[in-house]
């Protein structure tokens, strides 16, 4: 834990023209996705999934993040679980370790309500779920610390757009900020 | 305040803390969940069920506006939003969108109230076009029955800013719009806006649908037609934005959405409660207070006293059925006029409670 939270602050300190040779486990690998999630309504949520990823010698490649899952509490309204998988167009600074990457998902919501829910003839009733389709896409940026300091972690930030569907003949259209981790659990 | 809201930002975190004896419930019909907020006094024996304008506005923030609030420390007001409105989320198909579903959407609310709370008075509040589907609902379309037996479960009915036939509404409106640009026109005022406005208005030609509705509302209130203390709503739709945003329970991510849909699928434009040869507010038989600003130019004076007229033509108790006039007011008489709507409130509920 020490050593993760010497390296955050490091973040802060590292020179990033800081230059040195392309990490030889760059290429391949699979990670642990721990991420705070939040919505421009101030409700939070918290994202856990594995990131399989897939560069070539440049940086550049794609990452899949199978399972993804998204937990979302909405204060005195609901709680919603999400399942999604991503795919990202990913490019990692082989030097420098910055790396960013544009990434699309689709998958399901269900979300309960945390209230009593009734029916209309006025009898409380066990709420049974909503259940939709929620798409994301957002761009991500962040740093590497493998690359640099050969850390197995990483350190990120997002923002971009969810909807969910159908949603009162539409969709429900959420703008996202995410910061989270990616820490590397093996080479693959 | 901004403060407080800009730390909340930043911090990421909303408070959205319930008020001691507040609560969130939630109706579910059809795979859409209606939320319902209530609010006031816990102890009191008067509820109110409040049935927001619009259509497609929402229901759920009048509670925050100060000058309804008030009625918070004499009654229990229930607050909810109709279908596709507001903070209402599901999946509704567009053949849901009718007047006769939305009134039995009313009745679910008054279900509820009176299995939870089983209130000892209540009242049914409309306001504009939540005035109208109160209406309808009472009248339940000219089934006596239904009617008799809906209007049994209240002790009276408050019609603010009354809207009973909308194609009168909306014609009149655009003749006021129109007629108003024209004399703007005339005197060199902003000519390229107002003439731009009334060639909006010819290319619709009295139909208007989704937007056109919001659009046609933005062009009574530039007129002056809608709010007299604009100075006041400014400021309270400032506060109620920021409120909505970080201290809502509620979600109104697609109001704007919700508001185009409703807008476009519930076609109401020849929709009337005040034609003799059609189910009408002659069926009404609870005491009933209509509430009418003289500068409102939705709901116009002269339309509200021609209704008010028919509905009480005949009756042994025209008494029961008050028309109450507010000087220097317009469409939010609870703006424009708040002491005396709270004190009219108070008599005509305490009259018959």
């Amino acid at each position: 834990m020490r050593k993760y939270l010497l390296l955050l602050l490091l973040l802060f300190n590292t020179n990033f023209s800081y230059t040195q040779e392309k990490s030889p486990n760059l290429s391949r690998r699979m990670g642990l996705i721990i991420s705070y999630w939040n919505e421009p309504y101030s409700k939070s949520g918290a994202v856990l999934g594995l990131d399989w990823e897939f560069l070539n010698n440049k940086g550049h490649g794609v990452s899949v993040t199978f399972p993804q899952f998204l937990f979302y509490y909405f204060p005195n309204n609901h709680f919603s679980l999400s399942l999604y998988p991503t795919l990202s167009y990913r490019f990692v600074h082989p030097k420098n370790g910055f790396y960013t990457s544009l990434t699309m998902g689709v998958g399901l919501n269900i979300q309960w309500k945390t209230v009593p829910v009734y029916n209309i003839e006025g009898y409380l009733i066990k709420d049974p779920g909503f259940y939709r389709m929620i798409a994301v896409a957002q761009w991500d940026v962040g740093y590497d610390f493998e690359t640099v300091l050969k850390a197995p972690l990483r350190l990120f930030a997002s923002v971009g757009w969810n909807g969910v569907a159908p949603n009162n003949l539409g969709i429900n259209s959420h703008l996202m900020f995410q910061i989270g981790l990616n820490i590397k659990l093996k080479d693959i | 305040m901004l403060k407080k809201y800009l730390i909340l930002l930043l911090l990421g975190f909303s408070g959205c803390t319930l008020a001691p004896g507040e609560e969130v419930l939630y109706m579910r019909v059809d795979g859409s969940y209606f939320p319902i907020y209530v609010r006031g006094n816990p102890n009191a024996d008067t509820y109110i069920i409040w049935v927001h304008g619009g259509p497609g506005s929402s229901g759920l923030y009048y509670g925050d506006i100060p000058e309804v609030g008030v009625l918070h420390d004499t009654y229990r007001v229930i607050y909810w939003d109709q279908l596709s409105s507001g903070g209402t989320v599901g999946n509704p198909s567009k053949d849901d969108f009718t007047v006769e579903n939305f009134s039995s959407h009313v009745q679910g609310i008054v279900n509820i109230i009176k299995n939870r709370y089983g209130p000892e008075n209540l009242f049914l509040l409309g306001h504009s076009w939540g005035g109208f589907l109160s209406a309808a609902y009472l009248v339940a379309e000219g089934n006596t029955a239904l009617s008799t037996q809906r209007q049994s479960q209240f002790d009276g009915f408050i019609n603010l800013n009354a809207v009973l036939d909308v194609q009168d509404t909306l014609t009149n409106g655009v003749t006021f719009v129109t007629n108003f640009a024209n004399v703007e026109i005339s005197k060199g005022n902003k000519e390229k806006y107002w003439k731009k406005m009334i060639a909006w208005y010819k290319e619709r030609n009295g139909v208007f649908r989704g937007e056109d509705v919001t659009e046609h509302y933005e062009n009574v209130d530039a007129a002056g037609g809608m709010v007299i203390q604009k100075e006041r709503r400014d400021e309270v739709e400032a506060e109620l934005t920021l409120k909505m945003v970080f201290e809502s329970p509620f979600e109104f991510y697609s109001y704007f959405d919700n508001q185009k849909n409703i807008r476009t699928y519930l076609n109401i434009e020849n929709a009337s409660l005040v034609r003799a040869t059609e189910p009408n507010v002659k069926a009404i038989t609870i005491p009933t207070m209509i509430m009418a600003g003289k500068q409102d130019k939705i709901a116009f004076l002269e339309d509200t006293k021609s209704w008010h007229e028919f509905m009480i033509e005949g009756r042994p108790n025209p008494g029961d059925f008050p028309l109450i006039e507010y000087d220097n007011a317009a469409h939010a008489i609870f703006l424009d006029a708040k002491d005396k709507y709270i004190q009219d409130i108070h008599d005509f509920i305490n009259a018959h409670k």
